[in-house]
Parts: structure tokens; sequence; C-alpha cells
């Protein structure tokens, strides 16, 4: 823990493509949320045996948060090397 | 509350289960020859690479109320117990991408750290330390609640009993090893969860000759189409809103999450840390989704809620109904100690929170012992369990999934704008922190203690409630956000009035003033 305070370091700004997966993650998941509020028996809707649209979208933001992750570090890694 | 659905008290399930607490104690004890500084007590002396910290943070998170209480709630009410299990995943990628480097340039043990970089630190560290004991309590109580009910289930002891058990063999964990302990310990029980979950999924699935779709039909099957829609639980946007926001923003306003990030050597491990983490919580709450089904399917919603009426003992039952006592051994086991290591993680975040910034910050301007400091951080373990172990039996009824919901919203309110404005915006002050971070922890727990949560569910007087939503998250977080902001004017806008021609600097002259 540091007693001389250095001058204040810059803030830090997000990159675009965080800016934009955290977009698109919020997006997803306040839809997914208002969907359920709202919407109940479209998601209702069976699509397959077993397999409703709610599930699916459940699981599609699930996967979105996993690979939006990953194309992010990815490309941060890059950049810092 | 009958063990209805298991097999009587035996002696495999004990067995199996007094292995892993032997292997839990080895390490523990291993760890105890490793802790020597405060430095090592506190933050592992940064040995820890991103693999393993990932892991350590995926199993601090999937406790008691991911296995337990997930599960439990879709099988007790079908797709509304699904909406916990998004929403304990989407925190995470907004932490790795807008959060984790910042945080990282900027502080080096705590939540604290980070936001008073810029500002006073003494007020700052007061304001957080109070927060961080009002909210490791209720984290703490609904996984002292998932615990107390397993012990029950495997023991035949009651409620209480096991409660207070669980409590009083965590605090010997942090007294004897803290944060290397409990980062090599989460690393285990990490593995061990993601084992035991990958066991109930399969043996779930063998059912229906391997497909997962095959325990969604079955559900359907038994109840009708009705459980895979979203049921009565989110009765309006609003309500929908506020939980969502709650879920999502109450992560990266936890103290022990923030303190992880901390263990490893750089920027990049961090980052990397929280990926590899995201991915196992994600295939943790996916494979959830069929454990939940699953349970509805093979054990049926009423013998669920004949064990326990908040489903919390659902995957227990499920563990015992497809595997025998082997398996709830084993899944009893691991759940049991992966509960164990986040209450020791939990309290030690407070502990050293305690220590560090009101001890040593507050109180001694940055001159206390380090023995001082340990002292300091194990009292308030002890102190926080008999607050925790307290309210716990009193909570005991309610869904743990559900609580954490309600400690994340505390999070979210408290600490989650304090952090986004220090980290993004050079207008904060310090007062516009404090009384941001105060005001979010008060605002909640007044809100949450209005609202059908508390008045209906626990006190039964549902006349009584004057806040309409279960979740306060919608009102109390940009409230918190406005009072930063409008805090921070004013205080500017006083100084500037004091001396009009000084430069305004995000600087304090005085760091501990």
């Amino acid at each position: 823990m540091q007693n001389d305070q250095p001058p204040a370091t810059p803030l830090v700004a997000p990159t675009w493509v965080a800016l934009l997966l955290s977009l698109a993650i919020v997006v997803a998941y306040f839809g997914f949320m208002l969907l359920v509020a709202l919407a109940k028996p479209s998601l209702g809707m069976m699509i397959a045996p077993g397999i409703s649209l709610g599930l699916i979208l459940a699981a599609a933001v699930l996967l979105l948060c996993i690979v939006a992750s990953f194309v992010f570090v990815v490309m941060e890694n890059r950049k810092a090397g | 509350m009958s063990n209805a659905g298991l097999e009587p008290l035996n002696t495999t399930t004990i067995i199996v289960f007094g292995l892993f607490m032997a292997l839990t104690l080895l390490i523990t004890l291993w760890a105890m020859r490793r802790t020597r500084t405060k430095e090592d007590f506190f933050a592992a002396g940064r040995s820890v690479t991103a693999g393993q910290n990932g892991l350590a943070l995926a199993g601090d998170f999937m406790g008691a109320a991911t296995l337990l209480g997930v599960v439990g709630l879709v099988s007790l009410r079908g797709f509304d117990g699904l909406i916990y299990a998004v929403g304990g995943l989407v925190g995470w990628p907004i932490l790795v991408m807008l959060i984790a480097d910042p945080m990282r340039r900027l502080g080096h043990f705590t939540l604290a750290d980070v936001v008073s970089s810029h500002l006073k630190q003494r007020p700052i560290r007061l304001a957080i330390g109070i927060t961080t004991l009002v909210l490791v309590p209720c984290y703490l109580i609904a996984q002292l609640i998932g615990a107390g009910g397993l012990i029950r289930l495997i023991f035949g002891l009651n409620d209480d009993v096991a409660i207070v058990t669980v409590a009083a063999i965590m605090v010997v964990y942090v007294f004897f090893g803290g944060m290397i302990a409990t980062t090599w310990v989460q690393i285990v029980k990490a593995v061990m969860l993601l084992i035991a979950g990958a066991c109930l999924f399969v043996l779930v699935i063998a059912r229906y000759g391997f497909n997962p779709i095959g325990a969604f039909q079955a559900a359907s099957a038994r109840y009708g189409d009705a459980v895979l829609a979203p049921g009565a639980m989110i009765s309006s946007p609003w309500e929908g809103l506020s939980l969502a926001m709650g879920l999502m923003f109450g992560l990266i306003g936890l103290p022990h999450v923030v303190m992880r990030f901390f263990t490893v050597p750089d920027a990049r491990a961090a980052r990397n840390s929280v990926f590899y983490a995201t991915i196992w919580i994600g295939l943790f709450l996916l494979a959830t989704f069929v454990l939940g089904y699953g349970t509805l399917a093979i054990v049926g919603r009423e013998a669920v809620a004949k064990a326990d009426p908040s489903g919390n003992m659902a995957t227990l039952i499920l563990a015992s109904e497809i595997g025998g006592s082997l398996m709830l051994g084993f899944v009893g086991a691991v759940t049991f100690a992966t509960i164990l290591a986040l209450v020791a993680g939990l309290t030690l975040s407070a502990g050293t929170s305690v220590a560090h910034d009101l001890w040593n910050g507050v109180i001694h301007r940055g001159n206390a012992s380090e023995s001082g400091q340990i002292a300091v951080a194990r009292i308030t373990v002890l102190a926080l369990c008999v607050v925790a172990v307290t309210l716990a039996i009193t909570l005991r009824q309610q869904n743990v999934i559900f609580l954490t919901g309600l400690t994340f919203a505390i999070a979210a309110s408290a600490n989650f704008p304090a952090l986004v404005l220090a980290l993004f915006w050079r207008g904060l002050t310090t007062a516009g922190a404090v009384s941001s971070i105060l005001f979010g922890a008060v605002a909640t727990l007044v809100l949450i203690y209005g609202s059908p949560s508390i008045q209906t569910d626990v006190l039964k007087s549902p006349e009584d409630v004057w806040f309409p939503l279960r979740n306060p998250g919608l009102v109390s977080i940009p409230a918190s956000f406005l009072v930063a902001i409008v805090v921070s004017w004013c205080q500017r806008a006083w100084e500037n009035a004091q001396s009009p021609n000084a430069i305004p600097n995000a600087v304090d002259d005085a760091k501990y003033g």
C-alpha cells in the first residue's frame, strides 16, 4: 500500500470491443427478462417436444456471455502481447 | 420436515462424507505452514496462476445457491428457476470487459483500495467496511441455510445444530489458513463441484438415452408444457428489471470477488482468470437446466417440497434417487465442502476489510501492527458467524438462491455505483462515494424489509407491505448513483466557493486525512 500518491493516473477508458460486447449482453439479458415479464405465452411456445422458446433463449443468453468473454479476451491478449 | 424420498441414515454416506472432510482439513494444515505474513494471509503471496484463480473464482461463486438453490427452484417452479441461472452468469463478462483492467491498475487488496485510490482514504474505508459487514452476513445466511439443511438430511441432526456446526468448522479454516487456504481449498472444491455436477448430469441423461432434451421432455410429460414456460415469479416488467439489475450488477459489487483479482500477478492474468471462471460457471449453469428439470421428472415436485418447502434439498434427493447413498454422500460432501470454503472466503473478505480498511486505515492511519490486524480479522470472523447463524435460523424456510439475489441487490446498490464512478468519472468526490455507499446499503435493506419478501414470506403480514417489488434493485441502484453524483457536485461546488482560484484536483493532499 503506497503512502506517497503519484500524480493521478489516467482513468482507463474501455475499448470499443468491450463496449459493444457489453451492450450486446445487456440488451440480450434485459430483453430476455422483459420477454419473461411481458410475453409469457410466446416464451412458452413449443419449438420441439420438450423445448420451449424460453428455454432456447435462456440457453442463448448464457452462451452469448461465454462467447463474448472469449472474443474479448482473445482480442485484448493479442493487443497486449 | 421429513427425509421423504431418501434412504435412512447410513454408513456409506457418512464414510464418504468423512473422507472429504479429512481431505479438506489436510489442505488447511498444508496452508497453515505457508501462512507467515499479512501478505500471505490476505493475498496468497500473489503466486496463483490465471487458470487456478479462474477455478477459485468459479468455486467461490458456485456455492449452495447454485447447486442447491437453482435446481431446487426449477424443481418447484419450472422455468422461473432458470431466470436465476441466467442471471448468475451475466455479470461476469461485464466484469471482465469493463471492470477488470481499470480495477487492477488501481488497487491492492480490497474494494476500498480501488474506490479510494484518488480520494480520501479513511471515510471511504469506513463506509465500505460497514457495507461489507452488512453484505457478508447476508451472503452467509444463504450458505448456512443450505449447509444446515444438508446436514439435517444426511445426519438427521436438527437444522439449528447443523447451522452452528458449519459456522464453527469454518471459523477454524480462517483462523489457521487465511487466503492461501481459501484459495487452494476453493480450487479443490471447484473441481469437486464440477465433477459432482458432471456425475449428476450424466446419471440424469443416462435415463433418457444420453439425450439432455429427454429431461425436459420427461418433465413436461409429467407436469405439462407449462413448466417450460415462465410462471408467476416475475409478475411485472418492473419486477423483472429489478431482479435483472440486481443480479448483473451485484456481482461487480461483491468484495470477495474483487479481492480475487489481486491474487494473480498481472492484468492479463486477472482478465484470463475471470474468463476461465465464466466458462466453468456457464457450463455448470447450463447443467442445472438439465438437473432441475431432471429432478422435476424423476423425483417430482411434491417430494421436493415435502423434504423442504424452499426446495433447497432437491439436488440431494435427486442424487439419492439416481445414485443411491454413494452419490448422496459424495454430492453431499462436495456441496458441504464448497459451502464451507465459500463461507470461509467470505468471512475472510470481511475480516480483511475490517483489519485493513477500518483498523489499519481508519483507526491507526496506516500504522497498525501486523499481528494486530490479523487479530482484528479473526475477531470479526467470529462476530459475523454469530450474526449470520442467528439470522439463518430465522430465515430457514427461504430458497437460498432467492436470498442470494437479495444480497446481490445490496451489493449492486452499495458498492457497484461507487466502484463504477470511481473508475470512470473524475468528478466523484469523497463525500459522494461515501454517501452513495451508505445510502445504497441502507436503502436496499429498508426496501427489502418493506417488500413482500420479508413482510409476506417471513413475517406473514402482507398488509404491512409498502414496497411492491420483491427485489429492490430497480429503485435502490439508480438512487445510489444519483446520490453519488449529486453529493459530488455539491462538494465540488462548495470547494470552489471556498477557494475559487484553486485548481480542481481529484487527488486530496492528505491521503489519510
